[in-house]
């Protein structure tokens, strides 16, 4: 070593006598010792999936039930007197009284019987005329809803036939095009919009 | 209804991950239960019909819900099909054994809620409900294969949340 150096040459001086140093001994046993410790970390890291199960298991099964709102007891009370204070003509059929499903059942039967009736004499050739006539002469009381409804069946048959056909799968076409189109829209906003974030 | 109203919430709460609509469906299986009043007043199964009625009203709301959304959204994620693989799970170096056994609940139950529904639903079912993997298939209107591999993924994920939030203190070996 030259008693002066500059700070470069200081530097490639130590450079070289460091790198010129020889790799140093391992202790004895330490291959083995480094060898176990891998072995050990890696049986640690690694979950069967019994071991899993378990784990998952132990964890949930821990867990206490969770507290209930204060405001689910208040609700219920609410609701199961919103329902007690609701007419049963406003309720599912399920909550009707018997006499009443029993008369609705038998109405209904007889308007349905009626209808595949009317339907069938129709079918076989029968003067529509000369049923509502009859009709009308067994059941006087319901002469003017009858009434009723032949002006209603002949006002929408006459309306429609005023519409020329063009007009009709035109409109209908249209519609059925606009429902397609707002609903492809309504998907692709929420595919962007909403899933997206 | 006091006696009943936490396990009722609970299993509406784990199984749809929401605590509104849990709370929703709470209410529903309180009103039915009134409903049935005289024969649950005496029964000494009244808690496992309550169970029963909660769970079965949150699978239709989950399933109704799902239906509802599957035009619009990909709820099939097919690269989570197929048959079962090798669990890769790193278990915790360090366990947080100081952690306050409330706030750890707390990690668990938020972990559970953060899991995809298809994940969640089985998970619970076989874990809490003691459900058997048929019987899950059967309800979830799903295949056996698929409510395995769902569970199995469901376990990584919600271990992996766990150990991230550092609510486990125990480790796989216990």
């Amino acid at each position: 070593m030259k008693p002066e150096m500059t700070p470069e040459e200081l530097e490639q001086f130590i450079h070289r006598e460091l790198r010129a140093l020889p790799a140093r001994k391992a202790p004895p046993g330490f291959e083995q010792r480094l060898q176990a410790a891998v072995e050990a970390r890696l049986a640690g890291r690694t979950a069967t999936p019994e071991q899993l199960e378990q784990f998952v298991h132990r964890a949930l099964r821990a867990l206490p039930p969770r507290r209930a709102p204060h405001s689910l007891e208040s609700r219920v009370l609410a609701a199961i007197e919103h329902q007690a204070a609701v007419a049963w003509y406003h309720k599912s059929w399920a909550y009707w009284p018997a006499a009443v499903k029993a008369a609705f059942l038998a109405v209904g039967t007889g308007v349905s019987g009626a209808a595949i009736t009317a339907f069938y004499l129709f079918s076989q050739g029968a003067d529509p005329g000369v049923l509502t006539d009859a009709a009308g002469e067994r059941f006087a009381g319901a002469a003017a809803l009858i009434h009723v409804f032949r002006w209603m069946a002949s006002y929408t048959s006459e309306s429609f036939a005023s519409i020329p056909p063009l007009w009709l799968y035109g409109g209908l076409a249209f519609i059925a095009a606009m429902y397609a189109a707002f609903f492809g829209l309504g998907a692709a906003a929420y595919r962007t919009l909403y899933r997206n974030n | 209804m006091r006696n009943y109203q936490d396990m009722v919430y609970s299993t509406a709460v784990r199984l749809i991950g929401n605590e509104t609509q849990a709370e929703d469906i709470a209410q529903e299986v309180f009103i039915k239960a009134h409903e049935h009043f005289d024969n649950l007043r005496t029964s000494p199964s009244a808690g496992g019909w309550l169970k029963t009625v909660a769970t079965n009203l949150s699978l239709n709301h989950i399933s109704r819900y799902k239906k509802r959304w599957s035009f619009f959204s990909d709820l099939v994620h097919r690269d989570e099909e197929g048959g079962e693989k090798e669990v890769e799970f790193a278990a915790p170096d360090t366990f947080f054994a100081g952690v306050d056994s409330s706030e750890r609940r707390e990690w668990i139950e938020r972990a559970l809620e953060k899991l995809p529904d298809h994940q969640r639903v089985p998970l619970v079912l076989y874990h809490f409900e003691d459900m058997p993997y048929e019987d899950i298939a059967k309800k979830t209107r799903v295949s056996l294969s698929k409510v395995k591999t769902d569970i199995l993924r469901g376990r990584e994920a919600l271990a992996k949340i766990l150990v991230r939030s550092g609510a486990s203190h125990e480790s796989f070996e216990n």
